[in-house]
């Protein structure tokens, strides 16, 4: 019986497909990261915000 | 915030370069996951930063910032789930398969009449690796829609999440495009993809039965509606789809039908020699061959709660060679790599084989060790108290409106009566050994539920740790005691101190 031998070691498709899930797999972190990232940043824009409204109301009251 | 992640130092651009310099560029799996890795820590490290951040501006914001923190965890979470994903998914796309003539040319069929092709099996024998290789092999790729018991057929189309548009709408945000709410699932994204793609449907018989029936019409035409947004989400380019099942349940025809079905036999031994080259290549033939012998002379064995596959026999190999195994002899060395029950392993090992064994060589009844073993027991109704070699009428009526075969008894034991089926083993007169608790799919739990149900069960084996009094001893040896309990009932206790007694189920017969 002849058995054929596909995906083997060394392929260069396998690698090129490798590669490729590599590179989709970081963009997907990179993503990810961002999201992190835009999630402080509307933390601190709220932190911000209410500095401005304390410092607002300091001042309202002197 | 600055991040120290730089995809620029890991994404390669492989146009720019030669064809030597590609070559060089291309990297082995182990290299791609090293460097995800390195990608995944560096992006964990950041979200830790961004988290630590998000912790001191809480002190300030109190409660407020909660929610937000919340969804910065769930994100640190995320990496760690999708790195492990990857890893599997890279093994996987990395596997070298062994492919048998007939299941080339099913391939190739399948490729031609552009239809599914199903794949049925056992565990183990490389339906799903086949999807991966493929995709290996043609660099193409592939999208794994993993079905369960709770797995809808809309799901792996698309799902529209009505809770967030309602949150939306009830924050004033602008709910004016539905489209933002659709998610693709898995047959969303292989229709959509902007080239052509392999879809792996994998244990299609893990859904509910109408899963398949539902999907046929999207199959068949490769395009699907999205009804909130009347948008049509059609393949541009037909991906290569394959469906693979492990036969717990028979698939409707009309997806028979359509699909190009293959059957995948366990592997050979000429087959797996090949597999376990193609894998690990650098294993001598004196290993192997050793290896192969005695791998199939366990599979072979009878009564294995769980047979070894091919993914076992490959660790197998790579373990004894780590450890300087040159050839395998009447042992099995490290046999935990391949056997996974500890009832798998005294048997193979022979430990629990000789313990019944001596019982045997006692005279323990047999009906009494298959309970010990773990065999669901049971005495089933006879037609009278004088007769223990009839069973009831309603027996008879039952085995055969079920199709099940029997051997009717003649002359008072010359001929027994036996039911006539793979997995029910008779241990006495009228007495029947169904399944095994710990692997059910073996014998005959339905047939064992029918008669209970129908109170054609006269009593059942019951091995208990509990001490139970005798009252009478009628015989003792070294390995097991033999008596009477005030009710009557035959006891058995084993030297490890386990009780075995028959305990009656249905009232006694008119005729008693």
């Amino acid at each position: 019986m002849q058995f054929q031998l596909i995906n083997n070691l060394g392929s260069e498709k396998k690698k090129a497909r490798l590669q490729k899930e590599l590179n989709g797999f970081i963009i997907h972190l990179q993503t990810i990261a961002a999201q992190s990232h835009h999630l402080l940043a509307l933390l601190r824009a709220s932190s911000d915000k209410k500095q401005v409204e304390k410092i607002v109301r300091k001042l309202k009251k002197s | 915030m600055e991040g120290k992640f730089n995809p620029e130092t890991i994404q390669q651009t492989p146009q720019e370069q030669g064809p030597e310099e590609q070559h060089e560029a291309l990297l082995d799996v182990d290299k791609v996951i090293k460097q995800e890795r390195e990608a995944a820590a560096d992006v964990n490290a950041q979200i830790t930063a961004d988290l630590e951040q998000a912790k001191i501006l809480q002190k300030q914001l109190g409660e407020q910032a909660r929610p937000i923190i919340e969804q910065i965890q769930d994100l640190q979470q995320e990496v760690q789930q999708e790195r492990a994903a990857f890893e599997v998914r890279a093994e996987r796309l990395n596997s070298p398969y062994v492919l048998s003539p007939e299941l080339a040319k099913v391939l190739k069929v399948s490729r031609v009449l552009k239809r599914p092709l199903l794949l049925e099996g056992e565990p183990g024998t490389g339906k799903t690796s086949l999807a991966y290789a493929l995709a290996g092999h043609e660099d193409l790729p592939i999208i794994h829609a993993q079905c369960k018991s709770t797995t809808t057929a809309q799901e792996l189309l698309y799902t529209f999440d009505v809770v967030q548009r309602l949150q939306d709408a009830q924050l004033g945000k602008d709910i004016s495009d539905p489209r933002k709410y659709v998610k693709l699932g898995p047959i969303g994204r292989a229709f959509s993809a902007q080239e052509q793609v392999i879809l792996l449907i994998d244990e299609i018989d893990k859904a509910k039965r109408d899963f398949s029936n539902d999907l046929l019409h999207e199959l068949d035409q490769m395009s699907f509606f999205i009804t909130e947004t009347g948008e049509e989400i059609a393949a541009k380019y037909r991906p290569i789809v394959i469906i693979t099942s492990n036969h717990e349940r028979d698939l409707p025809e009309p997806v028979l039908r359509r699909c190009v079905y293959n059957y995948i036999e366990f592997p050979s031994p000429e087959q797996m020699t090949e597999i376990v080259k193609a894998h690990v290549p650098e294993v001598s033939e004196k290993l192997l061959q050793s290896a192969i012998r005695r791998f199939y002379e366990i599979r072979d064995a009878e009564g294995l709660e769980k047979k070894p596959s091919t993914s076992e026999m490959l660790d197998w190999i790579k373990v004894l060679r780590e450890f300087g195994v040159e050839e395998i002899g009447q042992d099995i060395p490290f046999p935990e790599t391949l056997l996974k029950y500890k009832e798998d392993m005294e048997k193979i090992l022979g430990v629990k084989q000789e313990k019944y064994e001596e019982l045997r060589e006692f005279e323990m009844p047999e009906s009494v060790i298959a309970a010990l073993n773990g065999e669901k027991v049971v005495r089933i109704k006879s037609k009278s108290q004088y007769d223990s070699y009839e069973p009831d009428n309603s027996i008879y009526t039952l085995l055969a409106n079920e199709g099940y075969e029997f051997t009717t008894p003649k002359n008072y034991g010359r001929r027994l009566f036996n039911i006539n089926l793979e997995g029910v083993r008779r241990v006495d007169n009228l007495t029947f050994a169904f399944y095994n608790s710990k692997n059910p799919q073996k014998g005959e739990p339905y047939l064992y539920e029918l008669l209970k149900e129908r109170g054609l069960v006269e009593s059942e084996f019951i091995v208990t740790d509990k001490p139970l009094e005798f009252t009478e001893v009628e015989e003792s040896n070294e390995l097991y005691t033999k008596g009477k309990d005030a009710q009557g009932r035959t006891i058995y206790r084993t030297k490890d101190g386990k009780f075995i007694f028959e305990q009656r189920l249905s009232p006694k017969t008119a005729n008693e």
